[in-house]
C-alpha cells in the first residue's frame, strides 16, 4: 500500500468517481459523472460511447487536459500518481514518462513544419535532452517498429508526403519514443480506411504484446472496441453504463444503451436485411 | 536547372517592367505638374534669357514630352541617371551619399517593428487577459496615428522637454548616429510594429490551438517549447509575408520622419527635388524605392516555400 513498488504491480490508469463539471451557476453542465474505468499493464480497454458520452474527456483527464475551467473531483490515478489536484509538475512528469498519446486525425496532430525523423525525435531531446544524432538513431529503430518501410528516408520527408495510416504510426512512433507505460488512444483508427485501421489494431496489439503496454481506446465502434480490446467500458452522458470483459458485453449486452448501440453497427443492419446486389441471381 | 531558372528570369523580366512603367508615370506627373524647373532654379534672381535658355537646353526642356523621357531613358540605360538640377552633381552621386543615413534608419526601424511587434504580438497570444488587451488599446492607437505627429510628440517630449535624445540631425560615427535615430527610428516604426503586433498576435492564437500543438503538450513539452518551437513555425508565416511588404513602405514614410527630424537620407531628399521639379533626382528615388519594394516582394516569396513545405510540392514559388 505504502512502497512505491506495489504501485507498478497495481492497474497503470484507475479513476474513481472522476467527476467533471463545466460552466458556473445554472450554466453549469456535468460532463462526466462519477466514472470509474481501470486499465492494467498488457492489457486493451475499451472505452465505447456516441459523441459527447464522455469517452475522450476520460482520457484527456489522464494527460491533465481537462477543459480550462473545469472543475475536476474524484481520482485519476496514472501508475499509482493522483492527477486530480495535481500541480504542473506532477501533470509534466505523467505526460513526458508514464502516458502518451494518438489521435483521431494523425494529419493535424503532427507538426506539419517538421520533417517526420524531427517530430519523432522531439519528444527525447526536449523532454530527455537527448543529443540530435542519438535521438536520429533511435527515430530509426522506432520507425522501423511500427512497420514504417525504409525509416531513414521516411526521416526526412514532411508530413504532407504520407498517408494517413503512415502519418497515424508515425504518431504512433513519437507516443513510444518516451518508453511510456500508458498508451491513450482517442479514436486512433476512425479516420483511416478499414484495412487501414486492421493494420494500425494489429500493431497496438503487437506493441501490447512487446512493450506491455496498457492502451485506452476510445471508439464509437462496438465492433471494433470487441475484436481489439480485452475488456470494454460503455459510456452514456457522462456515465459508465455497462463494463466487461469485452466479448461478454458484445454477445450479451445487459444495459439497453449498450443494445441500441449494437443495433446501429452497419454490420448488423446488413445480417438482418441484406441487400439485394446485383448478380445475386 | 531551367525549372529554376526560367521563374527568377521572369521575375527580372517583370521587375524591369514595372520599374519602367512607374518611371513613365512619375516623369508624365513631373510634366503635367505646374511651374518649371528652371523657375525654381533662378528663383528672385534676375538670369539673362541666354542663361535660362541654356539650362533648358541641357534638360531637353523644350523637347515635346516623349523625346525628354525617352532621352533621360537613353541615359539611365547606360547607366547616367543626369544631374540634379538644383545642386548641379551626377544623381547617382547626390543618392549614394544619402543612402547611408535613410538605409540606417529604416534598418533601425525594421529591428525594432520585429522585435516588438512580433514578442508583444506572441506575449499577448500567449498571456491573453490583461496583457492582450492592453496590447490590443495601445496597437490601435499606434496604428490610427500619422507617422508626422508620433514625431513630433516623440520631439516635444524625449527631445525638448526631457532633453534625452537630440532632435535633430543624423550624428557621427556608429553610436552616436544611433543615438540620434533612435527617435525618427521610433516614428517611422510605431504604426508597423502595431500592425505587425496584431498580426503576430491573431496568427499567434491561431496557431496555439492547433492540434499538433496540443500533442507537443501532451508530450510534456515545456510551456516556452511548446510556443516558441511548435507554435511560433507555422505561426509567424504570415508575419513574415507582411514584414516584407511593411519593411519596404517605410521608405515611403522615411520622406515625413526624415523631413521633420531633419536627416539627410532618401526620403528628404525626395522631397526637396518634388517641390523644385528637380526631375533627374525625383526618377532615380522612386525607381529605388519601386525597387525594393519589388525585390523585397520577391524575397518573400522566394522565402515562402522555406517556411510552409507544404507549399514545395507546387513547385517553388507561386
Amino acid at each position: 500500500m505504502s512502497g512505491s513498488k506495489q504501485m507498478v504491480d497495481g492497474p497503470v490508469l484507475a479513476t474513481e468517481e472522476l467527476r467533471l463539471d463545466v460552466g458556473a451557476g445554472e450554466t453549469a453542465v456535468r460532463i462526466l459523472d462519477g466514472v470509474g474505468l481501470s486499465c492494467a499493464a498488457g492489457e486493451i480497454v475499451g472505452l465505447v460511447g456516441e459523441s459527447g458520452s464522455g469517452k475522450s474527456m476520460t482520457l484527456r483527464t489522464a494527460v491533465g487536459l481537462a477543459p480550462k475551467g473545469a472543475r475536476l473531483t474524484g481520482s485519476v490515478r496514472v501508475a499509482g500518481r493522483e492527477l486530480v489536484g495535481a500541480g504542473r509538475r506532477e501533470v509534466l512528469r505523467v505526460r513526458r514518462e508514464i502516458a502518451a498519446m494518438i489521435f483521431q486525425d494523425p494529419r493535424a496532430h503532427v507538426n506539419p513544419y517538421q520533417r517526420i525523423g524531427a517530430f519523432v525525435a522531439d519528444g527525447l531531446r526536449r523532454t530527455r535532452g537527448w543529443s540530435r544524432a542519438r535521438a536520429a538513431q533511435q527515430v530509426v529503430s522506432l520507425l522501423d517498429e511500427v512497420g514504417l518501410p525504409d525509416p531513414e528516408t521516411l526521416a526526412d520527408r514532411y508530413p504532407h508526403e504520407l498517408s494517413g495510416g503512415m502519418l497515424q504510426r508515425v504518431m504512433i512512433a513519437s507516443a513510444l519514443s518516451t518508453e511510456p507505460r500508458l498508451l491513450l488512444a482517442d479514436e486512433a483508427t476512425t479516420a483511416l480506411d478499414v484495412t487501414t485501421q486492421a493494420e494500425i489494431m494489429g500493431l497496438l496489439r503487437r506493441l501490447r504484446e512487446e512493450r506491455g503496454l496498457a492502451i485506452v481506446f476510445v471508439t464509437h465502434d462496438l465492433d471494433l472496441a470487441a475484436a481489439s480490446c480485452d475488456r470494454i467500458h460503455v459510456m452514456q452522458s457522462g456515465v459508465v453504463v455497462e463494463e466487461g470483459p469485452a466479448l461478454e458485453v458484445f454477445e450479451r449486452p445487459e444495459h439497453p444503451y449498450t443494445r441500441k448501440l449494437l443495433d446501429a453497427m452497419p454490420s448488423r443492419l446488413d445480417a438482418e436485411a441484406p441487400m439485394p446486389i446485383g448478380g445475386a441471381a | 536547372m531551367s525549372a529554376w531558372l526560367l521563374p527568377l528570369a521572369r521575375r527580372v523580366g517583370s521587375l524591369a517592367l514595372v520599374l519602367l512603367a512607374t518611371s513613365f508615370i512619375v516623369f508624365g506627373a513631373m510634366y503635367l505638374a505646374p511651374g518649371s524647373p528652371e523657375s525654381f532654379l533662378v528663383r528672385g534672381n534676375s538670369v539673362t534669357a541666354e542663361t535660362l535658355q541654356a539650362i533648358r537646353d541641357q534638360y531637353h526642356l523644350d523637347e515635346p514630352f516623349l523625346s525628354q523621357y525617352v532621352l533621360w531613358l537613353g541615359g539611365v540605360v547606360h547607366g547616367d541617371f543626369g544631374l540634379s538640377i538644383q545642386f548641379r552633381q551626377p544623381v547617382a552621386e547626390l543618392i549614394a551619399s544619402r543612402v547611408p543615413t535613410t538605409a540606417m534608419l529604416v534598418g533601425y526601424a525594421a529591428v525594432l517593428i520585429l522585435v516588438v511587434g512580433v514578442l508583444v504580438g506572441v506575449l499577448a497570444a500567449v498571456k491573453r487577459g490583461g496583457v492582450d488587451g492592453t496590447a490590443i488599446v495601445v496597437s490601435t492607437v499606434a496604428m490610427a496615428t500619422p507617422s508626422f505627429v508620433v514625431a513630433m510628440a516623440l520631439t516635444s517630449l524625449f527631445a525638448v522637454t526631457l532633453g534625452w535624445f537630440p532632435a535633430f540631425g543624423a550624428g557621427e560615427g556608429f553610436g552616436d548616429r544611433l543615438w540620434h535615430l533612435t527617435l525618427p527610428a521610433v516614428a517611422l516604426a510605431l504604426s508597423s510594429a502595431a500592425l505587425v503586433l496584431r498580426t503576430t498576435r491573431t496568427s499567434m492564437i491561431g496557431a496555439l490551438g492547433k492540434e499538433y500543438v496540443e500533442t507537443a503538450r501532451v508530450r510534456g513539452f515545456s510551456s516556452s517549447r511548446v510556443v516558441w518551437g511548435q507554435a511560433f513555425r507555422g505561426g509567424i508565416v504570415p508575419v513574415v509575408t507582411l514584414a516584407g511588404l511593411v519593411i519596404s513602405g517605410l521608405l515611403v514614410t522615411t520622406t515625413i520622419v526624415e523631413t521633420v527630424f531633419g536627416l539627410n537620407g532618401i526620403g528628404s531628399l525626395l522631397v526637396q527635388a518634388v517641390n523644385v521639379k528637380d526631375f533627374p533626382v525625383v526618377q532615380a528615388v522612386i525607381l529605388i524605392i519601386v525597387a525594393v519594394f519589388v525585390l523585397s516582394n520577391l524575397v518573400v516569396d522566394l522565402l515562402y516555400p522555406v517556411l510552409e513545405p507544404r507549399a514545395r510540392a507546387k513547385g517553388g514559388a507561386r
